[in-house]
């Protein structure tokens, strides 16, 4: 599904990846963890194309497709997604229009709006958010907790193939992160998509039956395991990597 | 609630009961608005703008509000003058502007008096968003003369959000369409009145 195979990404000079490694399968979920300034936002911003990402070298292959060769919209449109540690705010850009416009761009067809409202609703009821999100202006005046199950509300009607969770538990409380995790596992099975989650926070990994961890250092996969690697790293940090 | 339409290049109002006043797309010369005691006034202007000189005083007296929402689109040259006169105390005026500049200049000149009368406010907000050849000139004159007002003036002039249109690419956008978004979304931002920004959407619609 993502084959990421030494690619070296700068952002204004500094080189924050280096010979960075992963190979992840359809219905695969890795989590990446590593100490602050490593480069795990930097890998969610260069697989979904920001601009500021410059790779260097290296290649990022997602089903069969050269996603280097690809801008934003086109590695959108492939079926990557990426919910962010904070998502952004688009002040007068309700959810619905921006859906509406996503989904008829993608298919090359005129929005049923009947049954695209209908689904809104079903998501919304099942997010158990109001369902007054929908025609609210994209994560406008929301907490972080509502950020994010606005992003989930984007994520069960763009449907992608493979979700990057880049710090998700980032401003959530307990019960916050229960229905998030809840939804995207529900998400991930009916699917069989492909997950990559990057985090601090080992038990976000637990949750989530991650099956593969990398440790990151310096913008390098140094240790690949399962989900004891991140019990380990929960129990003695990071001083065995130093 | 009075509401008024205002069609008229050039307007002279005198406001003694709250007021939604709703200017649409008409090309106004000037706009002398007198505030009585104890009103709240609510003004919704939206414009495109190609060869335009606006000037709008406001004469405000004792207790009472002003809230003027406007955005516009500049497809030429827009020179727009404010001038905010407290008669009394206890009044506020707040100023929303949201404008595209499509081509040539917008200068916006503001001067509000904060005199010897007390606790008055005025409050500006004013955001302009660059696009093509266009640019924009914020020119704030606030003076104030006692301790016991509040003035508040804010202006940024950029270009469309790069984080916003990677956002919205990232949800499988095209970059068109979603400059198009943030752009209407931009200039809808300062409405409340849900027929007003319905009327403003099919009014930009063509411009894609």
């Amino acid at each position: 599904m993502l084959k990421i195979e030494n690619l070296s990404v700068k952002i204004n000079d500094n080189t924050i990846l280096n010979d960075f490694n992963i190979d992840i399968k359809q219905g695969e979920i890795h989590g990446i963890m590593g100490q602050n300034g490593t480069g795990k936002s930097t890998i969610c911003n260069t697989i979904i194309g920001k601009p500021a990402y410059e790779v260097v070298s290296g290649s990022i292959v997602f089903d069969s497709k050269d996603l280097l060769k690809l801008d934003i919209t086109e590695r959108a449109r492939a079926g990557i997604y990426l919910i962010n540690q904070m998502p952004l705010e688009v002040p007068g850009v309700t959810n619905a229009e921006m859906l509406r416009i996503a989904i008829s761009e993608r298919t090359g067809e005129v929005v049923n709006l009947f049954e695209f409202n209908k689904r809104l609703e079903e998501v919304c009821d099942m997010l158990k958010i109001p369902r007054d999100f929908i025609h609210r202006g994209i994560n406008e005046g929301m907490s972080g907790g509502e950020r994010k199950k606005n992003e989930l509300l984007h994520l069960w009607m763009l449907e992608p193939k493979f979700i990057i969770l880049d710090e998700l538990d980032s401003g959530l409380d307990l019960d916050s992160i229960k229905i998030v995790v809840e939804s995207i596992k529900d998400y991930q099975k009916k699917y069989n998509a492909s997950v990559l989650v990057i985090t601090h926070d080992p038990k976000l990994l637990k949750l989530l039956n991650v099956k593969f961890v990398h440790i990151l250092k310096q913008g390098k996969v140094i240790e690949t395991g399962d989900l004891s690697l991140a019990s380990k790293l929960e129990k003695e940090g990071y001083k065995g990597y130093e | 609630m009075n509401k008024l339409i205002i069609n008229n290049k050039d307007n002279v109002l005198d406001i003694n009961e709250d007021s939604l006043i709703t200017i649409f797309n008409t090309d106004i010369k000037s706009l002398d608005l007198n505030i009585f005691d104890n009103v709240k006034v609510f003004i919704n202007d939206f414009r495109i703008i190609n060869k335009s000189s606006t000037n709008i005083n406001i004469n405000i007296k004792d207790n009472s509000n002003l809230i003027y929402n406007h955005s516009f689109i500049n497809e030429n040259k827009y020179n727009l003058n404010v001038n905010t006169n407290y008669k009394g105390n206890n009044s506020e005026i707040t100023f929303n502007i949201h404008g595209i500049n499509e081509k040539g200049i917008s200068n916006i000149n503001f001067d509000g008096i904060l005199n010897n009368n007390i606790n008055n406010t005025l409050l500006e907000n004013i955001k302009l968003i660059n696009i093509k050849e266009g640019t924009g000139v914020v020119i704030p004159n606030i003076l104030v003369s006692n301790n016991e007002v509040v003035a508040n003036h804010k202006a940024t002039i950029g270009f469309i959000s790069k984080e916003e249109l990677n956002y919205l690419m990232s949800k499988g956008i095209s970059k068109k369409e979603a400059e198009y978004l943030i752009l209407t979304g931009f200039l809808i931002n300062v409405f409340e009145d849900k027929k007003l920004i319905t009327n403003i959407k099919e009014l930009i619609n063509w411009r894609g």
